[in-house]
């Protein structure tokens, strides 16, 4: 016998009346471990998914737009080498198209690291993940039309890159559809959306793009560290693309490079040697005389054995052939012109004179065509006429000793001049130097081996991924599932608590003399409280089990409806049930503490009363029962001042407070969430629910004190509710709270963005553009726009900005992954600044690490900024503030580490926010930074367009038409807004449903503050019954008496929450969801009534005289 | 002396601060050990006021009261409780035995204010009251399976559990007929007798209150002696 036992005894005993608080407590632990275990089902679901996007590869080696020897993966054990490049594909017919497609040729290593392996592609078979073939609407059989660029040996930005880019367009039928087990999920980058993926043998790849034994991607099992030494263990310098050839005539040995112009790290790791920089000039002119299109030769003069030691900034050495072409002599002047390249390969034509000092014979050994490097769409030609250098050649400057020159002498330069003048006018980001002579006898192997040495695998661009580590990282989202829906669930726990405490302290009451026994037999009332604690104990660990049960349905069905309903929060997910153990035991235990917090609030009072007052309230429900001598004065006096009778309504309206004010802060939360301002019409609402409480509270005195007779009993009901005005207002209070709260939360969504030029969400701009492949003229330019095609006529008034891209995660609200390192967008900030782009929500941090206040918020002061440094070493980055804070969950101020093209690691500092903006998801950097950090990356793939709101479907049009080649997608700026806030509007959805079934559980409270009503007031229905009222009409009162506070509390809340949500009730947008917050309105209604109903029948059951009698 | 009462005064007050009712005026009561008295008094006049009072289950507003030595005032709750679990047996007009346990169960639950009781000697004597009051053959049954009398008897030897020194009887008699009513007055007399414990009974019979040593009686507040 101890106080557990009796703990124990009191739960089974009372079984019947504790059904209530088992359910309630049940629901509640339904509700919260259901919430958790969505969280658990969300993670299993990403964790998943990583795992088949990487499969059975633990490590990726990447070059990004370099290539390495394929050979290297067969150095390396267990690895897989593809071609990983950006397309787009077509059907046949061309009815559907995918323009930012993943194009993968792989070989049958790759299958074999795929999750389940087994696919095998042979000869010019091309396969397609199902998102893929979903979207273009194909099967196995059918034909489709694939576009890739063809790559590049460097950058097209570069000067004398070669001829714009070629794209490659494949016919070919599909063999198979990948699914997600065989490997159709692969991708670099975490989201919850497999890429479009387009599977093809890698040699099929690699000779439709003549890129033989090339690769970009190197998938290995094992560690990253593991794969990191192998490469270094086996990487050559022909995987860096640089080359050692062998001059002929004895000439030494010579390094260069397909890419033209040598890595900065490369010639710092290289042996010293001669040093070396050739360039096609535009024309070499003495007077009248020119000769176009010829090559000159910077070099270290004092180095070369065959010219001056020295040679001064104004001074060159010219071959015999030019002197006699120009008719020039020594100490003469030619003047040298040539192309620079500006932005966005804007040529920019520059001269300079030099005075000749030298004359090299034409027997010279050294004037030959070897200084010429590899100049993409020149050295492989055989007329100058056929030339393709990367810029427009006027033929006609072109003459017949030109020709014979090219067909003679190929490019041998036709003058040098001094190494450093030749840097000063053609370095450029890529380099400086084309080629590092060696004397003959110098081992190409100690070269190498040398370079090899000094350089890192990451310095030329390979770099190695721990692939599966960061998939798994990836996994941890930024929004936790569990709490979020833990917070969107409160309105449904804290009803059930709600539930669980009164009916709680409904059963207590019913045993106050049993209390008040145990108080008055000695024991403490620690003791005593303990044991009816313990009771509630156990009866919350009963429903917590009975809560478990139904946590899986309640998981099960908001699975389903995130996958359906609900899927703008999270995209085309089917998520896969999960219960951790954790959440489960978590859940349970919380749920438990949950409903005993509950338990313990609403008795909070009762449990401090004294045996007294616990027991003189039994002796009045013995008196009910009938048969014992009333009490006298004293009595009704101490009843009086008791507390006692009031103590269930008080803990009731108190309970029903809590819920109240919690429910505010939950709201507090919402806004901070969405970080909206609050409206003018949301604060306008509020206040109306607060003077209508107010109003009600005045009305309820006034009618208390009414002298006027009662005419009715309705009009008696409703002096009843007036007689305890604390009471009926918390009712009203909390049912008009509830509601407001339910409704007016809709003010926050977000509208559809107006497609106007001063809408600050699109930074004005009609369209969003996304290209697979770069481009790389100038839009706005008549030259870019007739490269493509583009009529004036359809892009008069139209404006791009367009922005460089380095590839990344999507750390927009629509990717459900951890965004490890977002996207990056190059962009001149100049662009956005003019025309005021975007609205800035924060911004104040420059050099020094101090945050600056006072600083203006507009696009003109902060986008500039983006071209600022020493901010600590960062480079300057703007983001929007969703992504910010939620996404990588940072601060203004904050850094985020990236690595650049050469494996060194470099910081964006965030210095500034946009908010509500279609940049979600991406890091702005200045295009300067960007190509400073990248310089291999050539052309840009992001743009923003302004046109004309009534153009801009003719622009769309247009523009998808002339660079269909280049995968460009357009999108409505507007409508890529509306994406993203989808999922802030989903996210308000849930809350409204979960919210507002917890407003409808919550009113079944009312039924126990309507059962203590009467129970209270049974003598005084016995005496209504006395004098001649039937049950029935007794019942109509207290109907009456509630239904008045049902009719006002609902009238103050709809009126209030119609108030607040205006905007989006008068835009007529369709957004605004009327039909379902009508249907939960009347639900409400309706539950409240039913209660009111059910529980005055409970509570008069049987006739109220007995009571009378007791008297 | 087991109980000494002086000056004592007990008001009540209406919450608004008016309709002040003194139940007890300057009352005075001496009781010795072993004794037995009744008081009564009409409807509401203070008697079960003034036995709470005794009880340590209700404060006085003015005067003393000491019991078994004991001056209750300045007591603070769990002090109270332990004078009551100590010196106290209660006898309410309805037996208040708890539902959920049995008869021996509810005899044993005073004790549970004492953990480290020793548990096998609580249960021998718990089941030598209920012998005594001609209930062990009920011992395992619960409260509802009894009669009014018989849980009524089970109350009384609860209240013995802990040999008190003072046992209160608040109408205990009230739910009871009038032959059941009348055992209920032979027991307690027969537990006076045996366990050497004073009894003070508050009831509106005067045929069960003359059956005690002395009866006093409440009328406005004042207490005076019905009879030596």
């Amino acid at each position: 016998m101890n106080a557990a036992l009796i703990a124990l005894r009191g739960a089974r005993f009372y079984w019947r009346t504790h059904l209530g608080v088992v359910l309630g407590s049940a629901l509640g632990a339904m509700v919260l471990i259901g919430a958790l275990l969505v969280g658990d089902s969300v993670k299993a679901t990403l964790r998943h998914q990583a795992l088949l996007r990487v499969g059975k590869a633990d490590a990726a080696l990447v070059s990004g737009d370099r290539f390495f020897r394929q050979q290297l993966a067969d150095e390396i054990n267990h690895s897989a080498p593809a071609l990983l490049l950006r397309g787009s594909v077509s059907r046949a017919d061309g009815s559907a198209r995918i323009n930012q497609a993943q194009v993968l040729g792989v070989d049958d290593v790759f299958w074999q690291l795929a999750p389940s392996p087994g696919v095998h592609l042979k000869g010019e078979e091309l396969a397609l993940n199902e998102r893929a073939a979903a979207q273009l609407g194909v099967r196995a059989g059918d034909t489709v039309i694939l576009r890739v660029e063809k790559p590049g040996a460097f950058s097209r930005d570069a000067p004398l890159s070669g001829e714009e880019s070629e794209v490659i367009a494949i016919r070919v039928q599909v063999a198979r559809i990948i699914g997600d087990k065989e490997f159709g999920r692969f991708s670099l980058s975490g989201s919850q959306v497999p890429p479009f993926s387009i599977f093809v043998p890698i040699e099929f790849l690699q000779a439709k793009l003549e890129f033989a034994g090339k690769a970009n991607l190197l998938l290995a099992r094992g560690s990253s560290k593991a794969l990191a030494e192998a490469v270094k263990a086996k990487w050559t310098i022909q995987d860096a693309a640089l080359e050692l050839r062998e001059l002929p005539h004895g000439g030494g040995t010579e390094l260069r490079t397909p890419r033209v112009f040598l890595d900065a790290p490369v010639v710092r790791a290289a042996p010293a040697g001669l040093d070396s920089l050739t360039y096609l000039v535009n024309e070499l002119r003495f007077g009248e005389k020119a000769a176009p299109y010829s090559m000159v030769t910077a070099i270290d003069v004092a180095s070369s054995g065959f010219l001056p030691a020295e040679l001064a900034d104004d001074q060159v050495v010219i071959s015999q052939w030019l002197a006699e072409d120009l008719g020039v002599k020594l100490h003469e002047r030619i003047t040298l012109k040539y192309y620079v390249m500006g932005e966005r390969r804007q040529l920019e034509e520059k001269a300079r004179e030099f005075e000749i000092v030298g004359i090299l014979p034409m027997s010279e050994p050294n004037l030959n065509s070897t200084w010429m490097p590899d100049f993409p769409g020149l050295s492989d030609q055989e007329n100058c006429r056929d030339w393709q250098p990367g810029f427009a050649i006027d033929t006609t400057k072109i003459r017949d000793q030109d020709e014979k020159y090219w067909d003679d002498l190929r490019g041998t330069p036709k003058a040098f001049v001094n190494i450093a003048v030749g840097q000063e006018m053609w370095g450029n980001r890529w380099g400086d130097l084309s080629s590092i002579r060696y004397p003959a006898g110098t081992a190409s192997s100690a070269i190498a081996e040398q370079l090899r040495a000094n350089l890192s695998p990451e310095q030329v661009g390979l770099q190695v991924l721990p692939l599966r580590e960061q998939a798994l990282a990836a996994t941890d989202a930024p929004v936790d599932f569990g709490e979020l829906f833990v917070s969107f669930s409160f309105f449904l726990i804290a009803a059930a608590a709600v539930l669980t405490g009164l009916l709680f302290v409904f059963t207590l009451e019913q045993r106050n003399a049993e209390a008040g026994t145990l108080l008055a037999l000695g024991l403490p009332p620690r003791l005593v409280r303990r044991m009816l604690l313990g009771e509630g104990a156990l009866l919350a660990l009963v429903g917590a089990g009975l809560g478990l049960c139904g946590a899986f349905v309640f998981t099960s069905l908001v699975l389903r409806a995130l996958s359906t309903v609900w899927r703008g929060a999270v995209g085309a997910v089917t998520f896969q049930f999960n219960a951790a153990p954790g959440s489960l035991i978590g859940g349970a235990i919380g749920s438990v503490a949950v409903a005993l917090l509950a338990m313990w609030v609403a008795s909070r009072r009762q449990l401090r009363r004294s045996a007294t007052e616990l027991l003189s309230g039994e002796m009045e429900g013995a008196e009910h029962r009938g048969g014992a001598e009333p009490r006298a004065a004293n009595a009704a006096v101490r009843r009086r001042t008791s507390p006692l009778p009031q103590v269930p309504l008080i803990v009731a309206a108190g309970s029903l407070a809590v819920f109240g004010v919690v429910g505010c802060l939950a709201l507090a939360a919402l806004l901070l969430v969405f970080s909206q301002e609050a409206t003018a019409f949301f604060g306008a609402g509020a206040f109306l629910l607060i003077s209508g409480l107010g109003v009600s509270l005045i009305w309820l005195r006034r009618t208390a004190r009414a002298s006027s007779s009662v005419e009715s009993l309705g009009a008696l009901g409703v002096r009843n509710a007036a007689r305890r005005r604390g009471r009926s207002l918390a009712t009203i209070a909390v049912l008009a709270s509830g509601v407001f709260m339910v409704v007016a939360v809709d003010s926050f969504r977000q509208r559809p963005a107006a497609t106007g030029r001063d809408n600050p969400g699109t930074g004005g701009f009609a369209l969003v553009g996304e290209s697979a492949l770069p481009i790389y003229e100038d839009l706005n330019t008549p030259a870019g726009r007739e490269a493509y095609g583009l009529e004036e006529e359809a892009m008069r008034e139209v404006r791009i900005v367009p922005m460089r891209v380095r590839e990344g995660d999507d750390a927009s609200c629509l990717n459900l992954n951890r965004a490890l390192q977002p996207r990056l967008l190059g962009v001149k900030p100049s662009e956005l600044a003019q025309r005021g782009a975007f609205r800035f929500s924060d911004g104040g941090y420059f050099a020094g690490g101090e945050p600056e206040s006072k600083l203006p918020l507009t696009a003109q002061f902060w986008w500039p900024r983006l071209d600022g440094g020493d901010l600590e070493d960062a480079v300057p980055g703007i983001v929007d503030a969703n992504t910010l804070r939620w996404a990588l969950q940072m601060k203004l101020g904050d850094t985020l580490e990236y690595k650049n093209e050469r494996g060194e690691p470099f910081r964006v500092r965030f210095v500034a926010t946009v908010s509500g903006s279609i940049l979600q998801g991406s890091v702005l950097i200045s295009e300067d930074h960007f190509v400073a950090q990248f310089p291999g990356s050539g052309g840009y793939r992001f743009f923003l367009i302004d046109a004309p709101v009534e153009q801009a479907q003719k622009v769309q049009a247009a523009l998808s038409r002339a660079l269909e080649d280049r995968g460009l997608e357009l999108t409505p700026a507007a409508r890529r807004l509306a994406e993203f806030q989808a999922v802030e509007n989903t996210y308000l959805s849930i809350f409204q449903v979960l919210g507002g079934l917890g407003l409808l559980l919550g009113s079944a409270g009312l039924a126990i503050v309507v059962a203590r009503n009467v129970l209270e007031r049974r003598r005084e229905f016995g005496l209504l019954e006395a004098v001649g009222f039937r049950p029935s009409q007794l019942r109509s009162m207290v109907f009456a008496e509630h239904r008045w506070l049902i009719a006002t509390a609902l009238i103050i809340g709809i009126v209030s929450a119609l108030v607040a949500v205006w905007p989006g009730l008068a835009a007529k947008s369709g957004s605004f969801p009327i039909r379902e917050l009508a249907l939960l309105i009347v639900a409400l209604a309706f539950g409240c009534v039913f209660w009111t109903w059910a529980a005055t029948r409970l509570a008069l059951r049987g006739s109220a005289i007995a009571a009378l009698r007791a008297e | 002396m087991l109980v000494e009462i002086e000056h004592l005064r007990k008001t009540y007050r209406a919450p608004d601060g008016g309709d002040a009712v003194e139940v007890l005026q300057d009352v005075g009561l001496q009781v010795e050990d072993a004794e037995t008295l009744s008081i009564v008094g009409p409807s509401g006049c203070g008697k079960s006021t003034l036995l709470n009072i005794i009880g340590a289950l209700d404060h006085s507003d003015g005067g003393t009261v000491r019991v078994a030595g004991q001056a209750l005032a300045g007591l603070d709750a769990a002090a109270l409780a332990k004078f009551r679990n100590e010196t106290i047996g209660f006898v309410f007009q309805l037996h208040h035995l708890l539902p959920q346990c049995t008869i021996l169960e509810n005899v044993l639950v005073p004790t549970l204010a004492q953990p480290k009781a020793k548990r096998a000697e609580l249960r021998e004597r718990g089941e030598k009251l209920l012998e005594a009051v001609g209930l062990s053959h009920r011992s395992g049954h619960r409260p509802g399976q009894l009669s009014g009398g018989e849980r009524q008897r089970a109350a009384v030897a609860r209240a013995l559990i802990h040999q008190p020194k003072l046992l209160l009887a608040d109408e205990p008699t009230g739910a009871l007929d009038r032959v059941n009513a009348a055992r209920l007055v032979d027991l307690l007399e027969q537990v006076n007798r045996e366990h050497r414990v004073a009894l003070i009974m508050v009831t509106h019979s005067g045929e069960l209150a003359r059956r005690m040593s002395r009866v006093l009686e409440l009328v406005d507040g004042k207490l005076s002696e019905v009879r030596a």
